[in-house]
């Protein structure tokens, strides 16, 4: 809205200058169509092939560890996972790149960045904890998961609360995020993009905080255009909680 | 009203949607009409604009259909929680998880009638999970010819769905 209104754009089909207004070639009579409508379609097709290939993902994985369950496994899941979002990335890579710039932080962005994702993990521990008893459903750690591979917290630390901040958030806060925001409004845009972030989990215990979690994440990415913030706070609540079944689990 | 501001009754006004329109136009700018053309792309143009009509109200309705797929989905959800409820010895969890699927289908129907695109694609890839998740923990389901077919139109409608979202979008 900066240029004046009365500037002018020129019809693709004929060259004729038109006003900005114009929906239709004066003197052709072609239809002025925006590079913005034909982009919606090829996004659209993208978010729905991103989250099938999630789907895929979760099918082999089943495939995978049902035969064997060494740590081979958790590795070749893992790598399939980080191949899949690079390769989603790399369908448009520069606007993503944009996201690692080192951002503007002012003292409240700090502030939230280091105190909710310890709020919230202390938050989601307990809740579900209470949560799995309240229903006698099975109260999962994560810790146990990995006590059958050597150098169990190494492990540990390195699948739950490093790979995953950094991987999921480049993946729905990175990826799908630009390709929503082609299509929708900022708001539609962080909701869409945390509904599927939580749906994805595959757990419908999770999806009641993880969709409120990937609000504060898409609110962050988009208040400071960048994915260092979201991706700090992922790892903070991730690391929290791991350490938590750790303690948990030595008692 | 020979005096008015805008200063209309000078200039030149599309016939079909009376936006103004200057000396040298051919077509108007606002709608497309050939206001200078001969009589015969005038009658084209027409005849166009009734096709295009037709194909958004087509659109329309495709929206409506896939919203309705939407609310179905989720009324038999609701049933199915509450009828596993009283077989099952009342056990809550089945309910709980049948209960948020539900409400989870029924905000989606609501949504899509603001923001019909992105409600659409997240209904359908709601219940493409939801498919997937019952093929891993419960084969059986997905093996059925009936349940085969039963799946496959609601996923068609709803893709239908989206592609109509689109097409309006577009216009």
């Amino acid at each position: 809205m900066e240029e004046k209104p009365t500037s002018v754009q020129y019809c693709l089909h004929c060259a004729a200058s038109l006003p900005d207004t114009a929906k239709f070639c004066s003197q052709c009579g072609t239809a002025i169509t925006t590079p913005v409508a034909k982009g919606i379609q090829k996004s659209v097709y993208y978010i729905i092939a991103f989250y099938l290939a999630f789907l895929l993902l979760a099918i082999l994985s089943v495939v995978i560890f049902s035969n064997d369950t060494s740590f081979f496994s958790e590795v070749l899941v893992e790598a399939i996972f980080i191949v899949m979002t690079l390769g989603f990335c790399a369908l448009d890579w520069k606007a993503i790149m944009k996201l690692y710039h080192i951002p503007k932080v002012d003292v409240k962005g700090v502030l939230m960045m280091l105190l909710v994702p310890v709020g919230s993990a202390f938050l989601v521990y307990y809740g579900i904890h209470w949560l799995n008893v309240a229903l006698d459903w099975y109260d999962e750690n994560i810790f146990e998961e990995y006590i059958y591979y050597k150098n169990t917290l190494l492990w540990a630390i390195l699948f739950t609360a490093i790979l995953p901040p950094i991987f999921e958030e480049l993946a729905f806060r990175g990826f799908l995020f630009n390709e929503m925001r082609k299509v929708s409004s900022v708001q539609v845009t962080i909701i869409g993009t945390s509904f599927l972030f939580a749906l994805v989990h595959f757990s419908f215990i999770s999806f009641i905080w993880i969709f409120p979690f990937g609000l504060f994440l898409g609110y962050l990415r988009q208040r400071y255009r960048t994915l260092w913030l979201s991706m700090v706070v992922h790892f903070i609540h991730n690391f929290l909680v791991l350490m938590l079944d750790y303690t948990y689990f030595q008692v | 009203m020979e005096e008015s501001v805008e200063d209309i009754s000078e200039g030149l006004q599309c016939s079909l949607c009376a936006t103004s329109m200057e000396e040298n136009y051919i077509f108007c700018t606002s709608c497309g009409y050939p206001e200078k053309g001969s009589e015969e792309e005038q009658a084209k143009f027409h005849a166009h604009r009734i096709l295009t009509i037709r194909k958004s109200s087509d659109a329309r309705k495709g929206i409506t259909g896939a919203r309705n797929i939407l609310f179905i989905i989720a009324a038999i959800n609701m049933v199915w929680g509450i009828f596993y409820f009283f077989q099952n010895v009342q056990d809550i969890s089945l309910l709980l998880y049948f209960a948020i699927i539900s409400v989870i289908y029924l905000i989606l129907g609501y949504w899509s009638q603001q923001k019909a695109l992105i409600a659409l694609i997240l209904g359908l890839l709601v219940y493409l999970t939801i498919i997937v998740l019952g093929a891993i923990y419960e084969p059986s389901s997905i093996i059925s010819v009936s349940s085969l077919l039963i799946k496959a139109f609601v996923i068609v409608y709803l893709a239908r769905g989206i592609n109509a979202a689109l097409q309006i979008k577009k216009v």
